[in-house]
């Protein structure tokens, strides 16, 4: 997952936040010389050529001076900033299973996470919609999708699915939208096990051997189905 | 010159050069576009707006095209609520709701810019059932295209009628900015692989937007890109080492200031669709 980080720009980023941290210590160094010619030439004079009696006349008008010094501290705060958000994001960007209500209905994201323990679907058999596009998944997988009654949205796209997997398909009772692409099932799989499912209305089967004659006859037996090969 | 699209030739620059058109034509006017999309291309367009999103469905008996309106001039309102409600809102996220899901698709650490996804969150309720009903007239090929915000708005529309198993056959853009990070486009790359072609301009400076996000997380860019070159080897850095090299003595005088401005000019020139379709007629000239 080390690519969400990309280095080159990180680069821009740094020599970006490097500029705006330039500018504003030599805006808070130009106030801190506004404020010492107002107090007087002298100081003024001093400041501009001899850069360290800043220091002292920090110490003796504070009041004066203490404007700039808090603008000059947000220099070193523009710097840390973006390699601390950079740290956080890269370690604390959640790659979990992502899960949401919505209209009351549970969707279950698990494509692209950082795990490879399916047995966690067992806490969300409510689940009505469930992408898990990921190339470790197997027929066996698909053991943990028994009992999910209530599953009408799966993505199993890129995934090591076969016709084997498409018998445990076959018995979820209310799926309707079926994710196929670029998995080991064949035209066969197809006919055999999807063809006859009455509640199956969109398959996505791009990359895969199923005819486009079989995607017709299965299209044509209902109204309003949908494939994409 | 009626529409001319070339279903089974992916990429074909004759179906970039009438995609430019049509992507030039989603600037006009409601009244003014309906006649220019029927004139020049042969399509009846109507128009779907929401808020300040806007596209033209435009369709005849052989093509359904969707293309998407851009950022319209800053100096007008609608332009100026382009640039600040949606340009500019460059967070990385994902969504709430049904369109979080669709794009979460993408996988769990893909992240999209906000301001887009909202403009295209706007829009999708009225599109979608505008698309679906004229492929249910008659089942044709569906192109999208846009240029600048519209190219990145037809990237997303395309991911999500894929999600909705309406199948997206191209996807043509102009001068597109970024439109996630780097997970989320290798998804596009992987999903919609063979349908996006993305035109940049060398020269134009919009494609390598937006670099910097408040939050440190990366845009990346669909790997399918076309390049325009323009002036020829022209990155900002190398025109002020130019210009730079001119100066005697390190003093910025006003002849160079002017040629300093020109080029700048030269180059914000370069991002405007009248300049993209130049290019690709003058690119493409023996295929027309």
């Amino acid at each position: 997952m080390n690519a969400l980080f990309d280095v080159s720009r990180l680069e821009i980023r740094i020599v970006a936040c490097f500029g705006i941290a330039l500018l504003v210590l030599a805006s808070s160094w130009f106030w801190l010389l506004i404020a010492a010619f107002r107090t007087s030439k002298k100081w003024g004079f001093a400041i501009l050529f001899l850069p360290p009696a800043s220091l002292v006349f920090l110490f003796l008008h504070f009041r004066q001076a203490v404007g700039p010094l808090l603008l000059s501290l947000v220099a070193p705060v523009l710097v840390v900033v973006p390699f601390l958000l950079g740290w956080y994001v890269e370690t604390k960007l959640d790659l979990g299973e992502r899960v949401r209500l919505v209209d009351g209905k549970q969707h279950i994201t698990l494509t692209g996470w950082d795990k490879t323990d399916y047995s966690v679907l067992r806490d969300y058999h409510e689940a009505t919609v469930l992408q898990m596009a990921n190339a470790d998944v197997t027929d066996q997988t698909l053991e943990q999708l028994k009992g999910m009654d209530k599953l009408e949205v799966l993505d199993l796209n890129n995934s090591q699915v076969s016709d084997e997997g498409l018998v445990i398909l076959a018995e979820l009772p209310s799926l309707r939208e079926l994710r196929l692409a670029r998995t080991r099932i064949t035209d066969e799989g197809f006919r055999t096990r999807l063809l006859p499912l009455p509640t199956l209305m969109s398959v996505e089967v791009t990359g895969t051997p199923v005819k486009g004659s079989t995607l017709r006859e299965w299209k044509k037996a209902k109204e309003g189905r949908r494939y994409l090969n | 010159m009626p529409l001319e699209l070339v279903e089974d030739a992916p990429g074909d620059p004759r179906n970039a050069k009438a995609l430019a058109v049509a992507s030039d034509l989603a600037y006009l006017p409601e009244a003014e576009a309906i006649e220019a999309y029927r004139t020049q291309l042969g399509l009846e367009a109507r128009l779907i707006s929401c808020d300040n999103t806007q596209a033209y469905v435009a369709t005849n008996d052989k093509n359904i095209v969707v293309a998407f309106r851009g950022t319209e001039s800053p100096t007008s309102l609608d332009g100026l609520k382009d640039v600040l409600l949606t340009d500019a809102v460059d967070l990385l996220i994902v969504p709430e709701g049904q369109i979080g899901t669709d794009f979460a698709a993408a996988g769990v650490g893909a992240r999209f810019h906000l301001g887009f996804m909202t403009a295209l969150a706007k829009i999708w309720d009225t599109l979608a059932p505008v698309v679906a009903e004229e492929l249910k007239k008659e089942d044709r090929p569906l192109w999208l295209t846009g240029h600048s915000l519209g190219g990145a708005l037809a990237l997303l529309a395309g991911w999500r009628f894929h999600r909705q198993f309406v199948s997206v056959h191209q996807i043509y853009t102009f001068g597109a900015p970024m439109v996630g990070n780097l997970e989320a486009t290798k998804a596009f790359d992987r999903e919609l692989a063979g349908k996006i072609f993305r035109y940049v301009n060398s020269n134009d400076p919009v494609p390598k937007l937006p670099t910097i996000s408040l939050v440190a997380n990366d845009y990346g860019h669909c790997l399918q890109e076309v390049p325009l070159d323009e002036l020829g080897g022209g990155s900002v850095l190398e025109m002020l080492k130019q210009v730079a090299s001119k100066t005697v003595d390190g003093i910025l005088n006003a002849t160079i200031m002017d040629e300093l401005w020109q080029q700048v000019m030269q180059r914000l020139g370069a991002h405007a669709i009248a300049n993209y379709r130049t290019l690709l007629d003058t690119r493409f000239k023996d295929n027309a």
